[in-house]
């Protein structure tokens, strides 16, 4: 019986590597299952003989241990001086690196935006939303309609087009208050691919799949934002914005409200927390950032 | 007219029934969304190709259509069955204990991951079926029906009532149901839980390979991406009747299909697949639970 074990033991990376190439085979043909086969083996067989040499502690291997060890990189003195050095670079990015990183940058930062929106939403209040995009859609949309059909300029549009978002996002939110986290998480998925539908077919409107071109970049005192790094110090200003403003509500009364129902809806709404009121806050909240994020895609 | 699309609709819908059983069984026992479900049903379509391909390269289809036929779709069940068996045991297994939303992100990381893979080596073009049925079919009172189209109903209706069957009686069927009540509790009774939940991932699997494989005849066309829109229609089909409910994903699957068929012709083309939704919500706002889905009572 130990016997084998033991050849069970060592023939295990080769059995898994043969399982994973004989899934592979089919859409790829022989040879490339034979490559995969042997790059798994060997695979597998180093790692076994590289692993030994590390010391793995029982604190090291446990999710706590891992998040410790992280958290030690960026506390005590060296933090600071780390958060400078890092506030610098991220200042002085269109002057180190090229167009594209700077493009790749400003993406980034949009994705921030709509992850902080997200945050608020899912990670505060743990109203789990799959169609959050839709929002973003709908900011990016209604920020150029706005200036493609009421000429109105990136400034003026802005609070309209964050707010409407916003609006969306409560009334949205109003018929998915009684539903569990599953249902929720369909009928918001539900909620974006409608938004997409409508948004690619209502061509009057819309434009349909041709989409809106030639949509005026922002200006500040008659200089217009349009060119790349320019573009990169508004989206850094917005992000920073919505980092300072997202970490301050959190800490703020309604924050903790939202992490009340998070972790017990019904306790919190026993502790006199209105909790219908406060997830549609939340859902509105949230989709005012991706209004904003939206709004400052980069056409 | 509304006989065709009451025809159609029944076809479209026992394809989607048999995929949201899938996601029934699964969440009934893990409580997991598997987004990568319909990529499964997307692999059991490229991978009826590539066999059906393959047979035709050797020569067998010639010789006998139905033999290669069934030898494809036995095939691709049997490769569906174990990519999802792969699939649980790399992505799901580790998060059991994790958080709920933890697996939910791993399920839509693989259904990224088998996207890219099948477009990554079988290409980004649609892939083509060989049309081996044409339009035969038989009329009955200006209605028509394609033989393909009765084989997909009558081999949707055969595998859900053997399904039925397997769950209703025999061991394997009873523990399952026991698993989807309480895994502790059936982990006591001496039910092994990872073979149970691997064999309900089988079984998911091979069903919406038999899926795929049927659409990818039906319509003729694959891509790497149908499985995305299959899946949360799928998905949607299943929380209409009752997420973990087996009948509720049966009637949904149906009642979703003619939905789409009859909203289509009826109403505008366009917004096809908004009806599906439309009509979720509208179930959601008055049954919570879905058709058939339990009342779930919170505890304090």
């Amino acid at each position: 019986m130990k016997s084998y074990r033991k050849l069970y033991e060592t023939a295990r990376p080769f059995i898994i590597a043969l399982w994973l190439s004989l899934l592979f085979l089919p859409f790829k043909g022989i040879s490339a299952a034979l490559i995969l086969f042997i790059a798994i083996s060997v695979f597998f067989v180093s790692s076994k003989y590289l692993l030994k040499y590390k010391n793995t502690t029982a604190r090291g291997k446990t999710f706590a241990g891992y998040r410790l060890k992280a958290a030690e990189l960026f506390s005590g003195r060296f933090s600071v001086v780390a958060r400078y050095l890092l506030m610098c670079l991220l200042l002085l990015i269109p002057f180190l690196f090229r167009d594209y990183f700077i493009d790749v940058a400003i993406l980034a930062g949009i994705y921030i935006i709509l992850a902080l929106g997200l945050n608020v939403v899912v990670g505060f209040t743990g109203l789990l939303n799959l169609g959050f995009v839709a929002f973003y859609a709908i900011g990016a949309y209604s920020y150029a309609l706005l200036n493609i059909r009421f000429g109105l300029d990136f400034w003026s549009a802005l609070p309209f087009s964050v707010v409407l978002t916003s609006v969306a996002g409560f009334l949205l939110a109003v018929p998915a208050l009684r539903l569990r986290g599953d249902y929720l998480a369909i009928v918001t998925l539900g909620f974006g691919e409608i938004t997409r539908l409508i948004l690619n077919n209502w061509d009057s409107v819309t434009r349909g799949p041709n989409g809106i071109s030639g949509i005026a970049p922002p200006v500040i005192m008659s200089v217009s934002l349009g060119k790349l790094s320019f573009y990169y110090y508004l989206v850094l200003f917005f992000v920073i914005v919505t980092v300072f403003i997202t970490r301050r509500v959190y800490t703020s009364r309604i924050g903790r409200a939202w992490v009340a129902i998070r972790e017990d809806e019904i306790a919190s709404s026993v502790t006199g927390i209105n909790t219908t009121l406060y997830k549609l806050y939340a859902c509105a909240f949230g989709a005012f950032w991706a209004g904003l994020a939206g709004t400052s895609i980069r056409s | 007219m509304f006989l065709q699309q009451l025809i159609n609709g029944i076809t479209l819908g026992s394809v989607y029934a048999l995929i949201a059983l899938g996601y029934s069984m699964v969440y009934g026992i893990l409580e997991l969304i598997n987004f990568a479900h319909g990529e499964i049903y997307m692999l059991g379509a490229y991978l009826g190709i590539i066999f059906l391909a393959f047979f035709t390269a050797i020569g067998l289809t010639a010789y006998s259509l139905p033999l290669a036929l069934l030898l494809t779709l036995i095939l691709s069940i049997l490769f569906c069955s174990s990519y999802g068996f792969t699939i649980e045991k790399i992505a799901y297994k580790p998060l059991r204990n994790a958080p709920r939303l933890s697996p939910l992100i791993s399920a839509i990381g693989v259904s990224i991951f088998l996207q890219n893979y099948v477009m990554l080596t079988q290409g980004a073009t649609d892939k083509v079926f060989p049309n081996l049925f044409g339009t035969a079919g038989f009329e009955l009172q200006s209605v028509r029906m394609t033989y393909l189209q009765l084989a997909i109903i009558l081999t949707s209706v055969v595998l859900m009532v053997a399904l039925r069957l397997f769950v209703r009686k025999t061991r394997m069927g009873k523990a399952m149901r026991a698993v989807a009540q309480d895994k502790t509790m059936a982990s006591l009774v001496g039910i092994n839980i990872d073979t149970v939940i691997s064999v309900t991932f089988i079984i998911g699997s091979g069903l919406a390979a038999v899926a795929g494989l049927m659409v990818a005849m039906y319509y003729g066309l694959v891509n790497y991406s149908i499985g995305y829109v299959a899946g949360i229609k799928a998905f949607t089909a299943a929380v209409l009747g009752g997420i973990g409910s087996i009948r509720g994903a049966m009637f949904g699957g149906i009642l979703l299909g003619l939905v789409e068929s009859l909203g289509g012709s009826y109403i505008s083309g366009e917004y096809k697949d908004a009806y599906a939704f439309i009509i979720l919500i509208l179930v959601l706002l008055v049954k919570p639970g879905g058709l058939f889905g339990k009342a779930e009572i919170e505890k304090v």
